[in-house]
């Protein structure tokens, strides 16, 4: 079966490179429109299995178009392809992009291999449904990452892990993790700054915060309280045991997912 | 009250020159809010104290950076005097400000956490210190310019025992000093952090000498 990508992108010569590196990908080819209006009209016609957006498309923002292009393509990746713009850095653009929920974001200029890892990743099993659910764990304890791991992938979780907040940002992908799991005191940015960045720029991503407090100075109960209120959606506190940890994710991950309708 | 009773182990000069010893000092204590206090010799080998209420006193700000702290207090508590900003809540409410947490009117972040993240690495930990340590700089030279401190600075509490080792001394000496003309008197004023515990069980003992 062909699969299709819709490309909504105003410069005509972009639009032929991009397109170019979809139709190479095997089993794919593309359809393209100079602007959301048409893009959006097309999709009453056709139907795509992958949604490519220019941020900027003349004066308009793809970001404030993602969920309209979401109702009506269903479970289509979205991504979002971004070279910056005279008004805004490209952080700033990307930073947006991941709060309106873009599947994927794309810097211009990209190649054919990063669209095939995008493919990849989205199409990696037949429905969502199916995929296995992963967890990303930023902990510093090397021991206690171990003990969380094992637990999780023997209940048929998949895991990331990162032993800091700035590992975590840098190496995944944390809109496509299913839940965070994240102590509080560990070096670097540490987890309150880090658990409010993640609440910040990917809401719907719920997060579980876990610590043991601090010696004399603070008990746990404190600092998961203060990780409460800045958005954490679970607290756990250490020492565990496994059927805790999985209890708490369970309910985490049977909750509703909200989306804006 | 308990200054002159402390051990010299029990004091750190952290900055400053020699001062004059037999001039008034002042004391500044940090805890849940900011205390101030007069100490003045009287020249008989007794302490007369001054209680005050610098806490109370506005809390200055020099730059964009501070001007943006003082706002987001301001929003949060009405009026902005020094305590809001140099206490063991001060120092909390300005690492929320910093982490983006501006919005969410109670917190529980604490000091302690605070401290933890910043001997961690964590840069907005240490900024959070950075400032308070400049607007506790701020009240050291107000204090010691407004009383004529030339006997020293005492600077004691909570969030000292706290953050003492945190604190970029250097940093510290060249704010509390950047007072124009004055930058060599206050210079010479001898800085003490008091590390003691329970320094206020020490001044009532001298109640019994």
């Amino acid at each position: 079966m062909t699969h299709t990508a819709l490309i909504i992108e105003d410069s005509a010569v972009q639009a032929n490179l991009i397109g170019r590196m979809v139709s190479a990908q095997p089993g794919w080819t593309h359809l393209h429109f100079p602007s959301f209006r048409e893009g959006y009209e097309a999709l009453s016609y056709y139907q795509v299995q992958a949604v490519f957006l220019d941020v900027f498309v003349g004066q308009f923002n793809a970001i404030n178009h993602i969920d309209a292009f979401r109702k009506k393509t269903g479970t289509a990746p979205v991504v979002l392809m971004t070279a910056g713009s005279s008004h805004e850095a490209i952080s700033d653009t990307l930073h947006k992009a991941r709060q309106a929920r873009a599947d994927f974001e794309l810097r211009k200029p990209f190649n054919e291999a990063d669209i095939g890892y995008i493919f990849q990743q989205a199409f990696q099993a037949p429905t969502s449904k199916e995929r296995r659910k992963t967890v990303l764990v930023i902990e510093d304890s090397r021991t206690l990452r171990t003990f969380i791991k094992g637990i999780l992938e023997f209940s048929g979780y998949g895991v990331h892990e990162a032993e800091t907040m700035e590992q975590a940002f840098k190496d995944v992908n944390i809109a496509r993790v299913d839940a965070v799991l994240c102590d509080v005191f560990m070096p670097g940015m540490g987890g309150l700054q880090g658990m409010r960045h993640i609440k910040k720029t990917w809401p719907s991503v719920p997060v579980i915060a876990m610590s043991a407090g601090l010696d004399e100075k603070v008990s746990e109960t404190e600092v998961l309280k203060a990780t409460e209120r800045l958005g954490a959606d679970a607290q756990i506190a250490k020492p565990f045991k496994a059927e805790e940890l999985l209890a708490t994710l369970n309910a985490i991950l049977s909750s509703p997912i909200l989306l804006d309708v | 009250m308990s200054v002159r009773l402390l051990d010299r182990a029990d004091l750190l000069k952290v900055c400053g020159g020699a001062g004059d010893p037999d001039q008034l000092s002042v004391l500044i204590g940090t805890g849940r809010g900011l205390g101030t206090a007069g100490i003045v010799p009287d020249h008989f080998g007794e302490t007369i104290i001054l209680p005050c209420e610098g806490g109370h006193s506005d809390l200055p700000a020099r730059n964009p950076q501070e001007v943006e702290i003082f706002k987001f207090l301001e929003r949060k508590y009405g009026h902005v005097s020094r305590e809001r900003a140099i206490s063991l809540n001060g120092l909390a409410d300005i690492y929320d400000y910093l982490i983006g947490f501006d919005e969410v009117p109670e917190t529980a972040t604490t000091a302690a956490m605070v401290a933890e993240l910043a001997s961690l690495g964590a840069p907005a930990a240490r900024d959070a210190i950075r400032y308070c340590q400049t607007f506790l700089a701020d009240a050291a030279s107000d204090a010691a310019l407004m009383a004529g401190a030339r006997g020293g600075i005492y600077l004691a509490g909570e969030l000292m025992l706290l953050i003492g080792d945190l604190i970029d001394w250097d940093a510290f000496e060249t704010r509390l000093a950047d007072k124009g003309r004055l930058q060599g008197y206050l210079q010479d004023i001898p800085v003490y952090l008091i590390k003691a515990p329970d320094i206020e069980l020490i001044g009532l003992t001298s109640l019994f000498h």
